[in-house]
């Protein structure tokens, strides 16, 4: 250990150890598209939303893609036991966007590559609120709500697809978010 | 006046009318939670309509709670001290003026102070008694500094800057502490803060504090100044409830009371002790339904004064004043990209003192403002806000004779004044914001001006009287601000230039030159005296790491001009010299580190030379002036948490020197402050 110090001091070392290992990590390892603090910042803006989301948390994830599923089962793990929102915590589940449909949920979050009409509409059905990283999809009028907070935090919101499902957001809050 | 009671009784109508029957919407401004989803203080003091603190269109500092407890501060001045472009002048340990960005002065009216929104500065002379403010430092959330003037949204006064006080919310924030220090000066103080929910339904929060100390020693004050002034004793007490009635359905009812006593720097140069009792009732109500947010708020704010001074030994010199304040506002989103604030308010406030009056003076004002964001591209926001302000004055009582008014000047006096404010935000890149802003704000004179009535003979041969004709000063402001956010370094960079015109500034009538009046006798009139020209730039930067260092350093510059007809040929009568009331040049550093139980501050603050004045003791009716050096001021504070519970430290103030000449007033001391902190 105390060789792989000496050799290693210099800063650029490390540098290039931390590099290869990111090379190197197993690829189940991968980043969430929305990472612990994304889902923090969801929780805590969950408050300004009515009905707040009770129930069951669904990661929906496309089981045809495997860069959806990976990044389902990374976000199942930021989330741990769950997504506490005021008093009350969420519990994650994954879900296969084929069988949206047929689960009871409160709140969706939609892994890489997953959102789609057929998705939007199963969440529109629960009443249910939409989240995903994917702006575009918000956009698109596939998704509620999109987060960004690596850096400047960055909420987008599509109210109307908020109001499709029935859905309020604070005036307050509505004015500090984009709005699409 | 009848279509304005219609226009509020409307407002509230409507309030009541959606909240109990429109689809309410989720909680409301819960500032807590909103900066714990945008990593950054939010705020409404800008334009009334909620934001994240880099997106307001104004020059905003934010004072945050850790702020406030790192610095050491026992008063808020003491807290404002370190933000660039706010001078602070301290005439004692009670007696403290803020100005912001030049024209500080005793008594200095350009300033609107408010708590959660309502004001708590004085309509006498538009002044801020400081020590009357009934908020504990521990109960403060933030500290929002505007710089520069922003009357379209509240009116007169909001001049040089607004400065609003955000506590923390009852419903939202559990706030349970209790403090008590002591040290030099004999300063004995505490407060304690105490916070009771039910669940998310109700909230109240009680504050209650106070301090006494032996005030800076007498050697550089006159000795009338010097018998004139009694040692401060200041206590506050504080009740704030909120309730949710229903999801996005909130009323509020919050009171105060505080008394204090303490010497106070005049605008003529010279001490009295003032004996203040203060008291406040509010009651609000807001609904987040489907036409917008939807407020209502009715405030009174009272206040007893009794002067102790020997220049006013044997006259009635107690000063009673109420002012009922009501206001109605619709915030509204319209489609994704506007945003418009509608707003009415109704003052109606009064002055009585026989003394100093010779009865009542007071004025109505109705006011109606528009506020519209438009976010032009998501990184491109324009603001508009406009307000017109109508003020009818109104007097009765004795008129001094020879002051050339009469009862039907005054109760036929009534102005319209607009005032407006744009802001033109520009999201440059994710890291860099540029702001354009262009304001003009109004200052209305303030209740002794128009009114005051002291005969001939009274305080001496001369007429001195308010005047009903005197116009509003008017401020236009433009400014430029640069921020840059580094995050590499956890820091982030402003730098801001400004120019202002400041129009028929208002002089109290002490300080003009005596005319022969309409009788042949000698008058003293609250006059329009001139105009004064600023212009000025800061830069600073703030920072913190994760290993737990934070660091600031920031430089202030204004210059100002003197345009006015006072203090000419000789004759000093104003305790304003509007060219150099304030330093033009201030630094202020600081650095701080938090390490386990450890929290270890230190701050200095440098500022150039300016010009007070203080009474000749030759002609109490002249001044003569005081040039304040250039002096370097350093503040460290040390805390050390025991347990979880309890936290000790001791705060130095001023510590490179024993004393400072800092105003015309006493040498500011050293201090040295030991206390403990209980949190539950």
């Amino acid at each position: 250990m105390s060789a792989w110090k000496l050799i290693c001091r210099g800063v650029r070392c490390w540098g290039f150890i931390a590099a290869l290992m990111a090379a190197t990590r197993p690829a189940g390892a991968a980043a969430p598209s929305l990472s612990s603090q994304d889902l923090q910042v969801l929780g805590s803006a969950l408050t300004f939303v009515e009905p707040r989301p009770a129930g069951t948390l669904a990661v929906v994830y496309s089981a045809a893609d495997e860069a959806s599923r990976q990044d389902a089962a990374a976000i199942m793990t930021a989330l741990g036991k769950g997504l506490p929102i005021g008093g009350a915590i969420l519990t994650p589940t994954l879900v296969d966007a084929a069988a949206l449909g047929s689960t009871d949920f409160g709140l969706a979050i939609i892994a890489a590559n997953a959102n789609g009409e057929a998705v939007a509409r199963s969440v529109d059905a629960r009443h249910a609120l939409c989240v995903t990283a994917d702006r575009p999809a918000v956009q698109r009028g596939l998704c509620t709500v999109a987060i960004n907070s690596a850096g400047r935090v960055d909420i987008f919101l599509n109210n109307r697809v908020a109001q499709r499902a029935g859905i309020t957001f604070a005036t307050a809050f509505r004015m500090m978010v984009h709005e699409q | 006046m009848k279509y304005w009671l219609s226009c509020v009784a409307l407002c509230v109508t409507i309030i009541v009318v959606a909240a109990l029957s429109v689809s309410p919407r989720a909680q409301q401004l819960d500032y807590g939670t909103l900066e714990k989803v945008f990593h950054e203080p939010v705020t409404t003091s800008a334009t009334g309509q909620p934001q994240r603190a880099s997106e307001a269109p104004v020059n905003m500092t934010i004072i945050t709670q850790d702020d406030i407890r790192r610095s050491g501060a026992t008063t808020i001045p003491d807290a404002l001290q370190y933000v660039a472009g706010v001078d602070v002048r301290r005439y004692g340990i009670a007696d403290e003026e803020v100005g912001i960005r030049g024209y500080n002065a005793a008594y200095n009216p350009r300033l609107l102070v408010l708590v959660n929104g309502r004001q708590v500065y004085s309509d006498d002379y538009g002044r801020v008694f400081w020590p009357t403010v009934p908020v504990q430092l521990a109960e403060i959330r933030q500290i929002e500094v505007i710089e520069g003037p922003n009357s379209a949204l509240y009116g007169f006064n909001a001049v040089s800057g607004v400065i609003n006080i955000i506590t923390f919310d009852p419903l939202h924030d559990r706030i349970n502490t209790a403090t008590l220090q002591g040290g030099t000066q004999h300063y004995w103080g505490g407060s304690a803060v105490a916070t009771g929910q039910i669940e998310d339904r109700a909230g109240l929060r009680i504050s209650v504090g106070g301090y006494q100390a032996q005030d800076y020693g007498p050697a550089n004050l006159s000795a009338v100044d010097a018998l004139n002034r009694q040692n401060p004793l200041v206590g506050a007490f504080n009740v704030d409830g909120r309730l949710q009635i229903a999801p996005g359905v909130q009323a509020y009812i919050d009171g105060s009371m505080s008394d204090s006593r303490f010497a106070e720097m005049t605008f003529e140069g010279s001490f009295e002790t003032n004996t203040t009792r203060a008291n406040s009732i509010r009651a609000g109500l807001s609904a987040d339904t489907a036409i917008g947010l939807l407020s209502f708020s009715a405030y009174r704010n009272g206040q007893e004064l009794s002067i102790d001074s020997s220049a006013v030994s044997g006259f009635p010199s107690w000063v009673n004043e109420n002012v009922y304040i009501v206001q109605a506002s619709d915030l509204l989103k319209l489609g994704a990209d506007h945003v418009v604030r509608i707003g009415l308010e109704y003052r109606n406030n009064a002055e009585t003192s026989p003394g100093f009056i010779g009865g009542t003076i007071g004025y109505h004002v109705f006011a109606g403002s528009l506020m519209w964001n438009w976010q032009i591209t998501p990184s491109v926001a324009l603001t508009n806000a406009v307000r017109v302000d109508e003020l009818q004055l109104r007097y009765s009582g004795n008129l001094a004779a020879g002051s050339g008014f009469t009862l039907g000047n005054y109760n036929s006096t009534n102005f319209a004044v607009p005032s407006f404010n744009s802001g033109l935000v520009v999201e440059l890149t994710p890291e860099d914001t540029i702001r354009f802003m262009l304001a003009r704000g109004v200052q209305v004179p303030s209740l002794f001006d128009f009114g005051v009535q002291i005969p001939f003979g009274a305080v001496g041969p001369v007429v001195i009287a308010g005047n009903p004709d005197v116009h509003p000063s008017t401020v236009d402001n433009i400014e430029l601000d640069y921020d840059r956010a580094l995050p590499a370094m956890g820091s982030e960079l402003r730098f801001a230039v400004f120019a202002q015109r400041n129009r028929d500034l208002i002089s109290q009538p002490f300080a003009v030159p005596p005319v022969l009046g309409p009788t042949g006798l000698p008058l003293l009139l609250t006059s329009n005296v001139g105009s004064s020209n600023a212009m000025g730039a800061q830069i600073g930067i703030k920072g913190h790491s994760d290993s737990g260092f934070r660091w600031n350093v920031s430089y202030a510059y204004v210059a100002t001009t003197d345009n006015t007809v006072l203090n000419r040929g000789g004759l000093i009568t104003s305790a304003i010299n509007y060219a150099n009331s304030a330093p033009r040049s201030v630094g202020i550093a600081g650095i701080g580190y938090t390490r386990d139980r450890w929290e270890l501050d230190l701050m200095g603050r440098w500022q150039s030379s300016y010009q007070d004045f203080r009474a000749s003791v030759s002609n109490p009716f002249l001044l003569e002036p005081v040039e304040v050096r250039n002096y370097l001021s350093l503040n460290a504070r040390a805390a050390y948490r025991l347990t979880d519970n309890f936290t000790v430290h001791v705060s130095a103030q001023q510590f490179n020197a024993s004393q400072l000449l800092q105003t015309a007033g006493p040498l500011v001391e050293r201090r040295v402050l030991f206390g403990i902190t209980a949190g539950f």
